[in-house]
């Protein structure tokens, strides 16, 4: 052992390697990783899950998505979240077996996370495309999925995320589940803004050469015997929970038990659910309210509904906010939504501080829905035809100040929406939860407190 | 009592001071077409963020005003070859290769903040967006669109405010910060006030025409060489004063054991990589054979915080010769340290390289993958086949740029590095002890043209250039200035 500290960089294959393909084909849908207990500190920020991506046709060949005559073949994974797409759930749990962090629909809190935290120009541009594998655009997704890519992506997951270092030695180690995500969830043609574009229902994709990535300090040696006799402890950090509602009404009330002391922001998305696991669409569109487009080629949901008002209730009190979020004349003059959309980025990320994410642009651009118009200068990061898809989300903040949240036990949290929808288009609304737990160690035994 | 530390680093303050600043135009004291030096006075607290103004005057072409811009991620470092700083005529901190250094900076900015501001202050054009050929074709393309052309969209031009023309008159002005030339200045503002020896600053500029100092239109002809506008060379220098708190910084620098700063520090190591005709059966083209090449980087005693490599093996007309040329196949690599390898498996994955140089500066680069590697446009590899790169395969649109097509920047700005320092784990770097660092390259040599160069990979020498980031401390003690190591 040395006397000075020294960082190292941990290199992890998963513990259920088999064929060394991830996939629901010829493969297995679950990755594992275990990250032993040692006396070493982890920079959970700097964990990555590196590997290579491949997209394939139902019949073996890749897809050809980079000739526009060309309908048939059509096949890629969502542009602004990429590789983030393919992780349906991710859980965090020590080698003994107790959980830190659970996500469902870890891909659906993804899509709000990287809208709030990339522009356009970041994807593109800013290296997005390198390590998530998302180019932002679809054609450029749409040309990166013609062959293998590589990715080295980030975890989004609260636990990961705070500025200390994990004692691996205390938390007893690392036990990282990610179950993959359906083909036809994580898989999309053009259909939606092109209906002659194929409907291949067999596409699939594999992941392999998979390893997991991260720095780690490796103290002095005096400082290991401490670690290694410290048997009792607490360490706070941050964790997300995911709830489920489908609206069918046009005045929505969503109410969730959430059960969190220290509740920092919810941050909620939302799709028809019929775009869910279907290749026709891709399931990762934060979209508001649509319906169907009569004068389309195919019918098709394509027509905003326009949203009225979101109330954000706390055991029946209108809190944090003592005013309902109105957004009946900005929908109706197709004007910028403002804020709603500020009180969504601010749900997350301080607003103050974030100067990249995606804005609006469907709602405060009032941009054309079809395919680009002749003459349109589509080689600018302009966003425009069907890269203009709207990233709208809702969610508000309880305490970016002090850190110490808003209490929601034994209290309800109700999400109320309203919207001129009459149809009665089932819509799923992904609620994700940021919230604060404390880890006691107690002499080897865990105890988690939320 | 005030922090010292907090009045000489370049950060924030976490609390309201008073503060006065003087900005005082120094013009160099020696000025010639291979150098400038500046003096400072012995006053206030240099700001790292103080300019240095530079002009490049391009000779007209059949006498018309030339169409030469900068070449685009290095911007106005491209003029410069290397910068010192003195303190009592001793280097205390130097610079080479400021262009390829700083191109690595440029590219690690956010393309907001390219575009908005060092475009404008540095002559840095980097920022991408999304392209694709009007009319049918190939979609889902890339290009930079400087200025665009509504009228032609095939072609892109620099912006005309930022041609190089031939007269003090017509040629842009562009700034560099100080902190920029001089990696000591990265992290401390200079206590000048303090310092009862001479200070100044040099800065060599960089010798060499198209390519090196500037790049010209397709088809131009040069006419004659170009010159820096030395007149026009001037140092715009920020002196902070803090009034509140300037007897109490002056007293904790003068303390009887003086006052110790710790700074960073560059230290540049070349060496070429020269592969030889691959021995054994023989091999058609397109196949290729591993070799492995090893380099010995000799940094004995020093804190090393992380490593830089660049791998330049052909320049071109859009970026000049500040490129980081990939292999059409993925390489290995890796570090040994302390006759130790640093990773327990060879680094092969492009994101992950990408990740792990993004480490040397403590932030991720800004680059598109097109940019940066050649995975994602080239066939994948069977056995000792495939992987041969054709242009139509780019990312990178046809569109040309100053008559030149995009696809020139293909997989040219792949830099490799690893970081032995983390500030989240409060890691400062790693002591060295004799053994030289060795830098371990795994590459298939490919047995046919390869792109860009056009010629196979045994007859293509690879110049490797190594940026190490070491760490000094500075001793200020009595007036004087004292380094260690």
């Amino acid at each position: 052992m040395s006397n000075t500290r020294v960082k190292e960089v941990i290199q992890i294959n998963p513990t259920n390697m088999g064929n060394g393909k991830f996939s629901f084909k010829d493969g297995t849908p679950q990755i594992e990783f275990d990250i032993p207990m040692m006396p070493k500190y982890m920079d959970g920020s700097s964990l990555r899950i590196n590997g290579k991506c491949n997209i394939k046709l139902a019949n073996g060949n890749r897809p050809s998505n980079q000739n526009p005559a060309n309908d048939a073949t059509r096949g890629y994974l969502d542009p602004r979240t990429g590789i983030q797409s393919l992780f349906d759930y991710v859980s965090i749990a020590n080698q003994e077996g107790q959980t830190y962090e659970m996500i469902k629909n870890y891909n659906r809190m993804a899509s709000s996370i990287m809208a709030k935290s990339n522009s356009l120009n970041s994807y593109l541009g800013g290296g997005e495309n390198v390590t998530s594998g998302s180019c932002g655009k679809n054609l450029q997704q749409g040309k990166q999925a013609q062959l293998e890519s590589s990715f080295s992506v980030k975890l989004l997951c609260g636990f990961l995320g705070g500025e200390s270092p994990i004692d691996l030695h205390l938390v007893r180690g690392l036990h990282i589940v990610i179950q993959l995500s359906p083909d036809n969830y994580a898989l999309q043609t053009d259909f939606w803004t092109e209906p002659t574009s194929n409907t291949d229902n067999g596409m699939y994709y594999q992941l392999t050469d998979l390893k997991l990535t991260f720095d780690a300090l490796i103290p002095t040696a005096q400082e290991q015997n401490a670690m290694m006799s410290l048997t009792q402890s607490e360490w706070e950090y941050n964790s997300f929970s995911s709830f489920y509602n489908v609206m069918t009404s046009n005045d929505f009330t969503a109410t969730m038990n959430i059960n969190t002391s220290k509740t920092i922001g919810i941050t909620c998305n939302m799709i028809p659910s019929l775009f869910l696991n279907n290749y026709l669409y891709n399931s990762q569109m934060c979209l508001q309210t649509l319906k169907l487009d009569a004068n389309a080629t195919a019918n098709r949901l394509r027509v905003l509904v326009p949203v009225k008002e979101i109330t954000f209730l706390r055991g029946g009190l209108r809190q944090p906010l003592d005013f309902e979020i109105i957004s009946t004349t900005s929908q109706t003059e197709q004007t910028a939504d403002a804020q709603r959309e500020w009180e969504a980025t601010n749900s997350i990320y301080e607003v103050w501080n974030n100067a990249h994410f995606i804005k609006d642009l469907r709602t405060q651009l009032s941009l054309p829905r079809g395919v680009a118009a002749a003459n349109i200068a589509r080689y600018q990061t302009s966003v425009i035809g069907n890269d203009a898809i709207q990233s709208y989300h809702f969610g508000v903040s309880y305490d970016h100040l002090a850190g110490v949240g808003q209490n929601f036990k034994g209290t309800p949290l109700a999400i109320r929406f309203q919207s001129d929808m009459t149809s009665g288009e089932p819509h799923s609304i992904f609620t994700f939860v940021k919230h604060k737990n404390t880890i006691i160690f107690n002499n080897g035994a865990v105890q988690i407190q939320n | 009592m005030s922090n010292l530390q907090d009045f000489l680093s370049p950060e924030t303050f976490s609390y309201p001071v008073n503060q006065r600043v003087e900005t005082d135009i120094i013009f160099p004291v020696s000025k010639n077409q291979n150098a400038v030096r500046f003096v400072f006075d012995q006053k206030g607290i240099l700001d790292s963020n103080s300019k240095v103004r530079l002009k490049l005057l391009v000779p007209q072409v059949a006498g018309a005003e030339p169409n030469a811009y900068l070449p685009i991620n290095t911007g106005c470092s491209s003029l410069i070859s290397r910068a010192w700083l003195e303190i009592g005529g001793r280097r205390v901190s130097t610079l080479e290769s400021v262009g390829g250094f700083n191109t690595f900076m440029n590219l690690s900015y956010s393309p907001e903040y390219s575009d908005g501001i060092q475009k404008v202050l540095e002559g840095v054009v980097t920022k991408i967006g999304g392209s694709e050929l009007i009319g049918g074709g190939v979609t889902g393309l890339i290009g930079k669109t400087p200025s665009d052309n509504i009228a032609d969209p095939y072609t892109a031009f620099i912006p005309q405010g930022l041609k190089l023309k031939s007269t003090g008159a017509l040629s842009p002005e562009f700034s560099i910060p100080i902190s920029r030339l001089v990696p000591m200045l990265k992290g401390l503002q200079l206590p000048l006030f303090a310092i009862n020896e001479e200070v100044s600053l040099t800065i060599e500029f960089k010798q060499g025409e198209a390519r090196e100092r500037f790049c010209q239109r397709s088809g131009e002809a040069t006419g004659g060489v170009s010159t820096i506008d030395v007149d026009n060379c001037i140092l715009m220098a920020d002196f902070l004063y803090y009034p509140d708190d300037m007897d109490d910084i002056a007293q904790k620098i003068a303390s009887p054991n003086g006052f110790s700063i710790l700074y960073d520090e560059v230290i540049v190591v070349k060496a070429t990589e020269n592969a030889i005709r691959p021995a054994g059966p023989a091999i058609g083209a397109g196949l290729h054979l591993p070799t492995t090449f090893t380099q010995q980087i000799a940094l004995a005693g020093k804190t090393l915080k992380s490593i830089l490599v660049q791998s330049f093996k052909v320049g071109n007309n859009i970026e000049g010769n500040y490129v980081s040329n990939d292999d059409n196949i993925e390489d290995a690599y890796n570090f040994v340290i302390d006759s130790r390898p640093y990773y327990a498996q060879d680094v092969v994955n492009t994101s992950f390289k990408y990740n792990e140089v993004g480490k040397v500066l403590d932030r991720n680069l800004s680059l598109n993958s097109s940019q940066y590697a050649f995975i994602n446009q080239v066939s994948a590899v069977v056995g000792n086949a495939g992987g041969a790169f054709a242009a139509a395969l780019s990312g990178f649109t046809d569109y040309t740029l100053e008559g030149y097509t995009q696809k020139h920047r293909t997989a040219t700005q792949r830099w490799l590095g690893v970081a032995l320092s983390n500030r989240t784990l409060g890691v400062g770097g790693k002591v060295l002890s004799n053994l030289p660092i060795l830098f371990r390259r795994n590459r298939q040599i490919m047995n046919d043209a390869v792109y860009p160069s056009a010629v196979p990979d045994y007859q293509q020498s690879v110049n490797l250039t190594f940026y190490c980031i070491t760490q000094n401390m500075l001793l200020l003690k009595n007036g004087l200035a004292t380094i260690s190591q």
